[in-house]
């Protein structure tokens, strides 16, 4: 027998990748009884682990995602399409602003300028949050693309 | 040159189809990679209604995001990274990623009493251990290591991943991965031979 017996790491690269082992392990191991004991002790754990029964769901995974799939295209088809809401948004907003397009110029006249600051304000904070959610949302997204 | 087998489709003739428009054909991906989505989600979520949900998220995932997948890994490892990400942010809200059962000692130390318990152990078990016995006692001594433990013994013992595509789906260098490794299977070994000792005594 030579040297100290083998480091656990040593044991467990016996058992997995046994070319890569020193000859000085090798020539330690043939002479060793205890080291020779724990080999034998991993190589078990090792056939128990690869003979592990593998895990499966208590459900049918295929039938609950399929169903959720056509689920969410049935909703998709009940909303309307972008060119119902683009044609709803110009009607609610073009036909007012032609009825009252004299009028028009008096809005940002007669409004009062702490009013209209506001208003700018508000919308300003409004539209920072939805890109900064927008970000938030992106980048989420691509770590789980990429990560 | 390696030949791809007649009855595996590749990623490209599985993703296609689905990007396509023919959203049944995405069963095809679900069947393909459940076994090993399975491998994740059942080692790191206890609880059935849980992994329920869990597996239904992730497949809702894997479904939106399929455009961006880029064939710059295998599909499987793709899929598994989604899992097991949506997992691990499960456990970490629970702060049970790394969580050990208490009759586990994780440093392993205290469970062997000296070199020659272990070597008397061995030698009294190797002949004596029924293979079935030693997967069921296994079974139980894997089910009390932390989650990503489990996790990472499943993927290599009997998915046989390699240490890289672990290092990719889990998001840990190769060196971690193989640390974790490492430390499992000593935990596994020596609480393995402390209960054939106990036995036998």
């Amino acid at each position: 027998m030579s040297g100290a017996h083998l480091s656990e790491e040593e044991l467990q690269q016996y058992i997995l990748d046994r070319p890569a082992c020193t000859p000085e392990d090798i020539a330690h191991l043939d002479g060793c009884p205890d080291c020779q004991a724990q080999v034998a002790a991993y190589g078990l754990l090792m056939e128990g682990l690869s003979q592990q029964p593998a895990p499966v769901f208590g459900f049918d995974v295929s039938a609950i995602v399929m169903g959720q799939l056509a689920e969410s295209a049935e909703r998709r088809v009940e909303r309307p399409s972008w060119w119902a809401t683009a044609a709803l948004i110009l009607l609610v907003t073009a036909v007012p602003a032609w009825l009252f397009r004299k009028s028009a110029y008096y809005v940002f006249t007669d409004i009062s300028a702490v009013f209209l600051y506001l208003i700018l304000a508000a919308a300003g904070v409004f539209v920072l949050l939805r890109v900064l959610h927008l970000i938030k949302r992106y980048q989420q997204i691509i770590n789980i693309i990429n990560k | 040159m390696s030949k791809q087998p007649r009855n595996i489709p590749t990623d490209r003739q599985l993703v296609d189809p689905v990007l396509g428009g023919d959203t049944p054909a995405f069963s095809e991906i679900i069947s393909m990679t459940e076994g090993l989505v399975a491998q994740i989600v059942c080692k790191m979520i206890s609880n059935e209604e849980d992994r329920k949900d869990i597996v239904q998220d992730i497949y809702l995932k894997v479904f939106h995001y399929l455009k961006g997948f880029r064939f710059q890994s295998k599909l499987s490892t793709w899929v598994a990274q989604i899992a097991y990400n949506t997992c691990s942010s499960q456990l970490q809200k629970r702060r049970l990623l790394l969580h050990v059962l208490p009759d586990f000692d994780m440093d392993g130390e205290s469970l062997s009493s000296g070199r020659q318990h272990t070597v008397r152990a061995a030698e009294e078990t190797d002949d004596s251990i029924l293979k079935k016995e030693l997967t069921g006692i296994l079974q139980a001594q894997i089910g009390q290591l932390p989650p990503l433990y489990q996790t990472l013994i499943g993927l290599y013992h009997q998915e046989e991943l390699t240490y890289q595509e672990m290092a990719q789906i889990t998001g840990l260098p190769e060196g971690t991965v193989k640390s974790y490794l490492f430390r499992a299977r000593k935990m596994l070994k020596e609480k393995l031979l402390s209960k054939y000792k106990m036995e036998k005594l």
